[in-house]
């Protein structure tokens, strides 16, 4: 989807149009009112073409850009459906809310336990009494951490409208792909495949985050496997 | 107040279930009940046991304004206390739950102070 391609596009649309403006003036000075009508519709048809050239062509660009990011992303081939990186890319978002749950509830079980360790000691019969009180700010600022985690909802619903909005746009998409295809169709216009320019995959190139961390044994799933590869490297 | 009223807490969120649920417990409340949204809460209320129902709005299935109209429409519900417990924070939506006969409204995020007060102020109505 360069700009330069959609220059090039107007640019001999222009001169399309110039040429068969300059024809017009000649031939309505000729008086050949016919002759007029025909290039007039031959004008319009002329942008219509442009404009479903450029529709198709700029569809056909964004459902590459799409499928390349899944490439790149190492979906297998065989399950690189039409638009699979949208899937997928919804599958991380998941992961993000399944991830933050995870965590805070994991930090809801530590400040349970902590609390249960406040109220074993303040029921100490031998505190200090200058305890008491901080005891109490404890018992204050663990239940704000416990408040805090309140977080994984709000983000999650976010990320729950996000990937809402992913879906519309992939059948609406799909849609699109669709129409570019019949216009092209009609228009007889023969689509080259484009070529494949993905680089070969870097392995190292960095990824953030594992999704699927289960997958296979070419991702450490925690520090023992990580500890285990260096040390079969004699680290 | 009495603290063996049965409450519902009812939300998609298990961490924010359990984040209430423990405010509550903080409070001396520990007859807690959950449901994860509208169309699981509402058969549990209809077993006729709840005191006080706490919900979310935005959730899948049923929600909640959607669940606090079908208590109020129903005879054996409608006196329970609804406090709404919600990000939603839309002077329209805050309009609409009041209408619809919500008890009290709390915009998350919130704190454990403000849950308390509004959980307080139910029940200071209530008794007064």
């Amino acid at each position: 989807m360069s700009g330069a391609k959609i220059t090039s596009t107007t640019d001999s649309l222009e001169a399309l149009l110039q040429g068969k403006a300059q024809e017009l003036v000649a031939v309505l000075e000729r008086g050949d009112l016919p002759d007029a009508m025909s290039l007039i519709s031959e004008l319009q048809a002329a942008r219509h073409d442009a404009f479903y050239r450029e529709v198709g062509r700029l569809t056909r660009g964004l459902h590459e850009a799409i499928k390349s990011f899944s490439s790149e992303i190492g979906v297998p081939e065989a399950q690189r459906g039409q638009l699979s990186a949208m899937t997928d890319a919804s599958e991380r978002l998941d992961y993000v809310i399944q991830l933050t749950e995870r965590a805070a509830h994991d930090t809801l079980d530590r400040v349970d336990r902590t609390l249960a360790l406040v109220d074993r000691f303040a029921g100490r019969q031998d505190l200090p009494e200058d305890t008491t009180p901080q005891l109490e700010q404890m018992r204050g600022e663990l239940t704000e951490i416990l408040v805090g985690q309140g977080f994984q909802d709000i983000t999650g619903q976010l990320i729950r409208r996000v990937m809402q909005l992913l879906t519309q746009v992939e059948s609406q998409l799909v849609d699109l792909m669709e129409m570019a295809a019949k216009v092209d169709r009609l228009n007889n216009v023969r689509v080259e495949e484009p070529r494949s320019v993905a680089a070969p995959a870097d392995p190292a190139r960095a990824e953030g985050p594992q999704v699927r961390p289960a997958d296979g044994a070419a991702v450490a799933r925690n520090q023992d496997d990580v500890d285990d590869l260096l040390s079969s490297l004699g680290f | 107040m009495r603290k063996d009223i049965r409450i519902l807490v009812v939300d998609d969120f298990s961490t924010m279930r359990r984040i209430i649920k423990n405010l509550l417990r903080d409070l001396g409340f520990t007859n807690v009940l959950e449901a994860d949204d509208g169309k699981t809460a509402l058969p549990i209320l209809k077993q006729g046991s709840v005191d006080f129902l706490v919900t979310d709005w935005n959730m899948p299935g049923m929600t909640g304004i959607d669940l606090l109209k079908e208590v109020r429409k129903d005879p054996q519900l409608a006196a329970i206390p609804v406090l709404m417990v919600t990000a939603e924070a839309k002077r329209e939506q805050i309009i609409t739950a009041a209408q619809a006969g919500v008890n009290g409204y709390v915009v998350k995020p919130f704190t454990a102070a403000v849950l308390k007060e509004k959980i307080d102020k139910i029940f200071e109505r209530l008794e007064g």
